[in-house]
């Protein structure tokens, strides 16, 4: 192979790299259009996913969705929100079950399963693929 | 009349829950949920055994040399949802119990009534909040160290509390701050040092902990008092009290009836993910032969991908006196004298066995499956010269004082 064909295949490598890395789920925090819920910042929503935040200011009791333990969604998205792993997600909960202080929030399995909930309950906060998003949502950035 | 109250506070908080219900479906009526951890530990002190606490009967050393009861257990837990406010929760737990078997003891069983997501009545019996982690302390998968430091968790091994428990979170400056009181009392059979089980009877109990927590950022202070009667040491006091005003001296100030305890502490954790650290002070008091201690502890560790490699450095130090003059012998009738000595030799054993001790651990926390941890720890305790340190079922040919080593494995699930 000469200099410039080893080039060729190392762009594109990279270039794949690149594409393949773009087309893995992009996890975006998705609210129903016509939520009261307003911009969260991302420890607020941390907070209302770890159960430490139940009343927003203006009085609105979000409802958070979450994802199964083995969606890989769900660990982006404590990833990106937290830093934590599924495994300090884990231990965080099983400390609270298992007190009475506190419960995981209910999780449903598809994107499409969190946009109908949303649809049905302005109070409720997901977190879905940043393809799987329609006009019914409002992404919180 | 005060049974009265507490119902018309119950059934308002039921009538309020129910307004503050949300809209989206419930989801199931009974949950369980179950964690546990199987465990070996050995110690090298063959003269004496190793157990997470000195009130249970056996463990790692004398009885066995690899052993499985210092740190297996097997909980499990069923709620129901009864209403959208009202629940009920039992949670029971088979560990090593006072009389060798792990037969299972209903560790939480209480009705919990959710006035609002803030606020929480509890009725039954929970785990009092004595100290930060006390009522989290056996769920393994939830901590990187095989057990919490005995340091700081034997210091008040009456843990539960029978009677009312109010936990009320609220959210101000970024941050949530739980508090929570409990009430009560609590029952409970212990085997101090291997000997013969005593009942120990801890009323009038009142916790209260105050909880920060802030992402990064956790943060306790607990505060608690009691009365304390433990059952056992009876013979020896009204042995005492034979020997006149002087033996009557030492009956007031020892003798464990009724006594007055009082429990503080603070600790926190500050964890921004690729590390950790965590510390806690305690102090125990009580004016009987129980004594008075300070605990502490400090951990630290690194999370690098499944691994959690960690060390941590512990210590408790008696505050109240690990010996007393006892009977004065001259002031005893000369026939009664070595009658006198031998109960001045019981009195002191007890006293100074109360325990200084620290301890160096490390180890590592291996997340190798799903819902599994594999940990591995190796402690170094040292024990003052003429404690019993935090060792159990001491044999003959045990002398007080000295170093011990410990090596435990645990597997620890939670589901």
């Amino acid at each position: 192979m000469n200099p410039r064909a080893l080039l060729r295949s190392a762009c594109a490598f990279a270039l794949l790299s690149v594409a393949i890395a773009t087309a893995r789920a992009d996890v975006v925090v998705v609210v129903a259009a016509n939520s009261p819920i307003r911009n969260l910042t991302t420890a607020e929503i941390a907070d209302i996913y770890l159960g430490r935040l139940t009343r927003l200011p203006d009085g609105t009791r979000p409802i958070p969705i979450d994802r199964p333990e083995d969606s890989p969604l769900r660990e982006e998205l404590y990833e990106k929100v937290a830093r934590l792993s599924p495994v300090q997600v884990k231990a965080h909960w099983s400390r609270l079950i298992f007190t009475g202080r506190g419960r995981p929030p209910r999780a449903v399995a598809s994107d499409e399963a969190v946009l109908r909930i949303l649809r049905e309950n302005p109070a409720a906060i997901g977190y879905i693929d940043r393809r799987s998003a329609t006009e019914a949502v409002r992404i919180l950035d | 009349m005060r049974r009265i109250l507490l119902l018309s506070a119950v059934a308002a908080c039921v009538s309020v829950g129910v307004r503050a219900a949300d809209t989206l479906p419930s989801d199931s009526v009974l949950t369980f949920n179950a964690f546990g951890t199987l465990g070996v530990a050995h110690s090298s002190e063959e003269q004496a055994d190793f157990n997470r606490s000195a009130y249970l009967p056996i463990g790692a050393g004398a009885t066995s040399s690899w052993s499985p009861a210092v740190d297996s257990l097997l909980a499990g837990q069923v709620r129901a949802q009864i209403s959208p406010s009202l629940s009920g929760t039992v949670q029971v737990v088979s560990e090593l119990r006072h009389d060798h078997t792990y037969k299972p003891h209903v560790e939480w069983a209480y009705l919990s009534f959710d006035a609002t997501p803030e606020l929480a009545i509890r009725l039954g019996r929970t785990s009092a909040p004595t100290f930060a982690l006390t009522d989290t302390r056996r769920i393994g998968y939830a901590q990187h160290w095989v057990r919490p430091p005995s340091e700081v968790y034997d210091l008040v091994p009456v843990t539960n509390n029978d009677g009312i428990d109010i936990v009320w979170k609220t959210r101000a400056f970024g941050a949530l701050h739980t508090f929570q009181g409990a009430y009560g009392r609590s029952e409970s059979i212990a085997t101090p040092r291997g000997q013969p089980p005593v009942t120990a009877l801890s009323d009038h109990q009142l916790t209260l902990r105050y909880g920060y927590e802030k992402e990064a950022v956790t943060a306790y202070v607990n505060f608690g008092r009691d009365r304390l009667t433990i059952d056992g040491f009876e013979g020896l006091m009204s042995a005492i009290a034979m020997f006149g005003p002087q033996g009557q001296a030492l009956v007031d100030r020892y003798n464990p009836r009724q006594r007055k305890g009082t429990f503080y502490g603070v600790g926190g954790t500050y964890d921004p993910g690729p590390w950790f650290v965590m510390g806690e002070w305690v102090r125990q008091e009580n004016a009987s032969l129980v004594g008075s201690r300070t605990g502490s502890y400090l951990s630290t560790g690194l999370r690098i991908g499944a691994f959690t490699p960690y060390v941590t450095w512990s210590d408790v130090t008696m505050n109240s006196e690990r010996s007393t003059p006892g009977l004065d012998l001259a002031a005893v009738p000369p026939p009664l004298a070595p009658a006198a000595a031998s109960l001045n030799y019981v009195l002191n054993d007890i006293l100074q066995s109360n325990g200084d001790f620290t301890t160096i651990a490390g180890g590592v926390r291996w997340d190798f499956a799903r819902s599994l941890a594999l940990k591995g720890q190796y402690e170094r305790i040292d024990i003052a010269p003429g404690s019993w340190g935090p060792l159990t079922n001491q044999q003959p040919g045990f002398v007080p004082g000295g170093s011990v080593r410990v090596l435990s494995l645990t597997l620890s699930f939670v589901r």
